[in-house]
């Protein structure tokens, strides 16, 4: 089992075949450059009551994660893209679109060869 | 665009300035029940929640802002918006380090339900304003520090330049006086000497015409008149001299009281019997100064024939002789001796006062002063590095008093 605070989870991340992710013990939200959603596992979904299907393909944080459309998150993700550089942050959170205002842990991945950018979300238990 | 293609587009593009919006934006009903909240409240009202929740906002600010439930409740019923400012610790930065926050808090009625609590953040604004209060009060001081530190630079600044107008003055008296004495001096060296031989070709003269006329007859009568005139002429002629001779070539070292005494004596055989001389001495007997014997003399004989005549020839004259550095409000530079000369006469008024050390200036009538003594005085106090200070009450009836101070340096032993 990959732990949340685990040091080189951004690469382990990139080796993960279909349905490691949903393996993980938290939520992990995968997208791309353009921020489209790739990767929505199924703890994540229990979470928030939304379906891998209904995420997937959708821009992350101007339709999927409002909340997380500010300087604290996407922000972040922007600047490691433009100066190419690797970001990994975790930050305390509180997330409020659709659902009641939960205090969170996020973990912030962008390593710049990969293709994919992960959020994990770790809830208080 | 269909009406309902219209609605969703705005509302998802409130919906975007809601969670970008760099404000705090809680939608919350009158029991503090909150509806919505964006991403920039939630992150500074989530740290001051106890539970981890944010489902009452009344809960989550109850320490931070304790009136807040009373505010919404008097505010629900009106249109409009109100302010109230809140300090709280919030958990803002990216490390999540508590720092102290300013919140400006805002309330805007949406419905008669439901209204939009406004966070913002004023902290780097409050702190500027605290900032510029602090460099405010900063500069109050430095100016009013600056404005002492002016005053009292002119009030010296007016003390010193008044001393300085005062000693400029008194610089001016003095050199005035000198001038005139100067002048005067260099008049009378001039003429005496070419008027001491008239008068004794005069006197020759006379003398010889005296022995040639008979014992009481009024023509000898008449030329003894002339010869005594003739001698009367030639004292003021030396009186003149005296006035006009400068320093002794050859000072030598006086006993002041010697010569104090000495003059005292040769008053006393001058004076009427009716006036007293008390004479005092708070100095050793080997006070000395460098000086012409004959100045100590002159000096006390002038000033106590001119009281002898302020006290109509009744009274004590008081001679003493003391360290200056006894004598209040001595000038600052004598530190020698002090003769004192005081009298109990009609004393001296301030007209005349300007005038005393005036050549040839007098009150007596004439053929009784020659105008000279007092100037004389302060020739020789000046030549000999002193000073002389007079002080006088006027009093007609002969009560008053006049004191004479001569100050002059002293030797070492």
């Amino acid at each position: 089992m990959v732990d949340f605070n685990e040091a080189g989870i951004a690469t382990q991340l990139a080796a993960f075949g279909a349905g490691d992710m949903d393996e993980l013990g938290f939520g992990a939200i995968g997208f791309d450059a353009d921020t489209v959603v790739q990767v929505y596992n199924s703890w994540e979904s229990r979470m928030t009551g939304l379906t891998a299907a209904s995420v997937l393909g959708q821009p992350l944080f101007t339709v999927v994660a409002l909340c997380m459309n500010n300087f604290m998150v996407a922000q972040r993700f922007e600047d490691a893209a433009r100066d190419g550089t690797r970001l990994d942050e975790a930050i305390d959170y509180v997330l409020t679109l659709r659902v009641r205002p939960v205090k969170v842990k996020l973990r912030l991945l962008s390593l710049p060869e990969s293709a994919l950018r992960y959020v994990l979300i770790l809830r208080p238990p | 665009m269909t009406a309902a293609t219209y609605i969703e587009t705005e509302y998802e593009a409130l919906l975007q300035l809601l969670y970008q919006a760099p404000v705090g934006l809680v939608q919350i009903l009158p029991d503090g029940e909150i509806v919505l909240i964006n991403s920039f409240s939630a992150q500074l009202l989530m740290p001051l929640s106890r539970d981890g929740t944010l489902s009452n906002l009344f809960t989550v600010l109850e320490n931070a802002a304790p009136d807040l439930r009373h505010l919404v409740a008097s505010f629900a019923a009106q249109r409009g918006c109100v302010c109230h400012d809140l300090r709280m610790q919030v958990k803002a930065d990216k490390a999540g380090k508590l720092e102290p926050k300013m919140l400006s808090f805002s309330l805007v009625r949406i419905d008669a339900k439901r209204l939009m609590a406004v966070l913002s953040n004023v902290t780097l604004q409050v702190e500027q304003e605290r900032q510029l209060e602090r460099y405010r009060q900063h500069l109050e001081e430095l100016v009013a520090e600056r404005t002492v530190a002016l005053e009292r630079a002119n009030e010296a600044a007016a003390a010193a330049h008044k001393a300085n107008v005062e000693r400029l003055n008194a610089e001016r008296e003095v050199k005035i006086q000198s001038s005139k004495l100067e002048a005067v001096g260099t008049l009378a060296a001039g003429i005496s000497h070419d008027f001491n031989n008239i008068l004794a070709s005069i006197i020759a003269r006379a003398e010889l015409a005296d022995e040639e006329l008979a014992e009481g007859s009024d023509a000898k009568n008449n030329v003894a008149k002339v010869i005594s005139g003739c001698f009367r002429a030639r004292d003021l002629v030396a009186r003149i001299l005296d006035f006009a001779r400068e320093r002794p070539d050859n000072p030598t070292r006086v006993n002041v009281e010697l010569q104090v005494r000495e003059a005292l004596t040769l008053l006393r055989a001058s004076l009427r019997p009716s006036i007293d001389l008390a004479f005092q001495s708070g100095m050793g007997e080997t006070a000395a100064i460098l000086a012409d014997p004959t100045q100590i003399v002159q000096i006390v004989m002038n000033l106590c024939i001119n009281a002898a005549h302020a006290m109509d020839n009744r009274g004590v004259i008081r001679i003493r002789l003391d360290p200056a550095a006894s004598i209040e409000d001595a000038p600052p530079d004598q530190d020698g001796i002090c003769i004192t000369v005081a009298d109990t006469g009609c004393g001296i008024t301030p007209e005349v006062m300007k005038r005393i050390f005036d050549p040839f200036f007098t009150t007596k009538a004439p053929g009784e002063g020659s105008g000279l003594g007092l100037s004389v005085v302060y020739g020789i106090v000046k030549s000999l590095g002193g000073d002389i200070k007079v002080q006088s009450r006027v009093a007609p009836t002969g009560a008053g008093t006049t004191q004479f101070q001569v100050f002059m340096p002293t030797i070492q032993q």
